[in-house]
This record gives structure tokens, sequence and C-alpha cells, in this order.
């Protein structure tokens, strides 16, 4: 069989390993790192706005949440790259700036949109984190007198916040592996620099078997780092 | 004049009138006990004085002042008021020491070396200072009890509420809590303790407030309710818990 007999697992390795490691693992580690940052501050403010009493700003974040669950990521990803820049350009038009053009880095995108789907996911972990912190502590504060504010961010948060740091890991991996979706918005990361180097050398079978290790190497050793900080964080649950 | 006085208080929840019409004064260094059985709003009641649970009518006055009144600062009031759970709700992420200056030195911007001598002075006291750099969880349940009323009293309040303070810990460890509370009771502090260790309430308290259906059924020094109950319902409960 011809494919068989084309096999050249080492030419792959050679020309196309290095591409990986090079630019694209820049992109795959900037958007998973900023991307997630930004995603647990957007969780956060959205788990407190979700706990607070103020029913019109529950009800639009829950809204906001609704849309965001409600449609696949891919689709949000390429709505932030494609759509939301001609959405702006359109207010520029009418705030009277007719020749505003802009257009969105794939990357910024890939960063935009990654932190709103994953705050919003996160955002539920930690309202729930919140919810599950016993109403005695919070009794406590007040009853040393503490204010409401200051019983919720110095008692409840930080307690709420440690006890969702291994779940917050397990979205950690996920984001690592979702970041191959910004193939479909042009970004030069893993999937798509294989692509390119398949569609060059026709090396198919092996350009995405790399591809697969490649992604297998990171995300492994990253799931067992969780698992192993989410053993201590058990250990040291007081 | 006392301390704090109680009119006409009343609290439900919904449908259910948990009190209906409550009326006590409490006097500067008075040890109050509150018995009772379960349902009959000890508990709700203790909660409303320091606003755990906002009473539906009536008036709570503090000093002459009435603490139901809008404009009336309760981080204040509840700074002069110390309590304890009966799950004591130590913050767990905090060690001992901290658990009683983290309030102080938050509320009342106590500077930290102030708060951590007054604070090992406490725990001195409540017999807990050789724990004071562990962990809420390492320590049994009277130990943290006797913790958190360290903690409460850091706050140097002119009043202590306990809430069922020994009901969550084992039978052993019940006489340190209740030692540590003696003491206070002994220094003048005012104290209104919810409980079912009558002989605590006999020892220690100047009066015992029997509740039974949202109502402060009778009102009596310990000895007088213990040996010669008026109320019938009074008569009911003691037989009950005094022969177990």
């Amino acid at each position: 069989m011809e494919v068989l007999e084309n096999l050249d697992f080492a030419k792959a390795f050679k020309e196309l390993l290095p591409e990986l490691f090079g630019e694209a693992i820049g992109i795959v580690v900037t958007v998973t790192i900023v991307g997630f940052l930004l995603a647990i501050v957007i969780g956060f403010l959205l788990a407190l706005a979700r706990v607070s009493k103020n029913k019109i700003l529950n009800g639009i974040v829950v809204v906001f949440q609704e849309i965001i669950r409600g449609t696949p990521l891919l689709v949000q990803l390429v709505y932030v790259f494609y759509v939301v820049p001609l959405l702006i350009e359109v207010l520029m038009y009418f705030l009277g700036k007719p020749d505003f053009k802009m257009t969105m880095p794939a990357v910024t995108a890939g960063i935009i949109g990654m932190s709103i789907n994953y705050g919003t996911y996160i955002s539920e972990v930690i309202r729930s984190a919140i919810l599950a912190i016993d109403q005695g502590q919070t009794e406590a504060a007040l009853a040393l007198g503490l204010s409401k504010r200051q019983a919720m961010f110095r008692i409840v948060i930080p307690q709420a916040f440690k006890n969702s740091i291994p779940v917050f890991g397990n979205y950690l991996v996920m984001l690592v592996k979702d970041t191959s979706l910004m193939a479909y918005i042009t970004a030069q990361e893993f999937l798509m620099t294989t692509k390119a180097y398949t569609s060059q050398t026709f090396l198919t079978i092996e350009s995405y078997t790399i591809l697969a290790g490649v992604y297998l190497v990171i995300c492994i050793p990253l799931a067992l780092l969780v698992k192993y900080v989410e053993r201590i964080s058990n250990k040291s649950k007081r | 004049m006392a301390l704090l006085e109680i009119k006409g208080l009343q609290k439900s929840f919904g449908e259910l009138k948990v009190l209906r019409d409550v009326n006590i004064s409490i006097e500067e260094g008075e040890v109050l006990v509150l018995i009772g059985p379960s349902g009959s709003g000890k508990s709700t009641f203790l909660r409303c004085l320091n606003l755990l649970e906002t009473p539906t009518a009536g008036e709570i006055i503090f000093d002459g002042q009435n603490i139901l009144e809008k404009k009336f600062d309760i981080k204040k009031y509840r700074q002069s008021v110390g309590m304890c759970f009966q799950r004591f709700n130590l913050f767990p992420f905090m060690t001992v020491l901290d658990n009683v200056t983290f309030a102080p030195c938050l509320v009342k911007k106590e500077k930290k070396e102030v708060a951590r001598k007054k604070g090992m002075e406490l725990l001195e006291k409540v017999g807990m200072a050789q724990k004071a750099n562990v962990y809420p969880s390492t320590l049994s349940g009277g130990q943290q009890q006797r913790v958190a009323i360290a903690r409460a009293l850091a706050m140097e309040p002119r009043m202590m509420l306990f809430d069922e303070p020994t009901s969550a810990l084992d039978p052993e460890l019940v006489g340190d809590v209740l030692n540590v509370m003696r003491d206070l009771a002994k220094e003048g502090m005012t104290m209104a303790v919810v409980t079912h260790e009558m002989g605590f309430a006999r020892d220690v308290a100047d009066r015992a407030i029997f509740m039974d259906g949202g109502y402060v059924v009778e009102d009596s020094s310990p000895q007088e309710m213990f040996t010669n109950p008026k109320n019938e319902r009074t008569k009911a409960f003691l037989s009950r818990v005094l022969n177990n």
C-alpha cells in the first residue's frame, strides 16, 4: 500500500516538531495563560454578581451565562474574530468616524473568546463554592462587628476560592486542548501549523499523530500536576 | 437602668410565629439562662439580640437606644455584644491566634502587636495559649469553643450571648467550656446563655427564663425554678430534663 510505503516519521519529526515548538507553542501558551487568568477574573466577577442581592444585575448575568453556555465555543471564537470588529466599525460609523477600520488579531480574539467562555463556566464553580461555605462563617463574622461586605470578602471568598482551585485545574487542561479551535480563526497554533505542514508534504498520518502526541505530552503532565495540587489542598483542608 | 431591655419582641418566619411576645430586661453583670423545649424560640430570641435575625416587631433598648431603629449602627452594636455558637464557627483558614486578633485588627483598627498581645492573654485565660499557632481543625470541640469565646472577648464586649455552647460537644469536653463561662460570670460579664446544662444554670445563673411557644413562661431565680416551678409547662419540662 502506497501510504505505508511512504511513511516517514523521521522526516516529519525533524521538520514539524521545531515548527510546533516554535511560534505555535508560544501562541498556545499565551492564550492558555492569559485566557485562563482572565477567565478566573471574569468568573469571579460573574459569581459575585450572581450571589449579590441585586435582582437586575442577577438577571443580566443569568441571561449572559445562558447565551454563552447555549452556544459552541467555536462559534463564539468565530463571532469575536469576524463579527465583533464589524460591529465596532458600525458603531464608529454612527459615532461619526466612517473611515474607522478594525482587524482583530487571531490571538486576541482567541484570548477574548476563551476567557469569556471559560469565565462563564468558572463563575458557576466559584458561585457554588461560595454557597457551600457554612452560613455560620458569615454569622460569626457579622457577630464580631464585620460589615456584610467584609464578611464576604474577608471570610467567605478566601475559603470559597481555595476550595475551587482543584476544579480550576481541570478547566486549565481543557483550555489547552480547546486552543486547537483557534485554527479555525487563522491562529498559527498547533493544529493550523500541522495542517499547513501536511498540505506541503502529504505526511498526513505522521503529522497528525505527532500533533496528538504533542497535546498528550502537554496535557497528561498538566493533569497529573492538577491531581497533585488537589491532593495537597485536600490534605490542608481545615 | 437595664443594659438591655426587650419589649414586645416578635419574630415570624413566614407564617411560623417563633417569638410571639417576649419582654425581658437584662441588668449589667447579670447571668441569664434561657431554657425550654426545642422549638420554643430561645435560640431565635438570642439571635435577635444581636440582630442575626431581624425581629418582626418590638423594641430592643440597649443602653437607652432602640437598636431596631433604621439609623442605628448595627456593626457598632454588635461589637459590644459577643456571641458564641453551638458549632463554634471558627475561621478554618486562620490559626487560633489569628482567629482571635482578626476582628480587632480589621474592625477596631487595633495595632497588630497590641491585638496579638491581648489575644495571647485571652487564650491564656481560656487555657488555649499553647495552641495559639495551630489551625482550628486540629482542636477538639471543647478547645474550639474556648477559642471561640476568646475570639468574642477580643472585641471587649459588654455582654456575651451563648447559643447552646456545649450542645455539640462530647460529654467529657463540656466541663472545660463551662468552667471558662463560670470564670467569665465571676468577673461580672453580662451573659445570656441558651443551654440544656441544668447544673450550670443552677450554679452560675442569677436568673432562669423558661420559654415555650414563643413566650416567656417563667422568669425567676434558678433555685426557685428548679425546686419550685410555678407553671405547669415548666414543671413538665424540668421533670423530664432533670430526671434524665
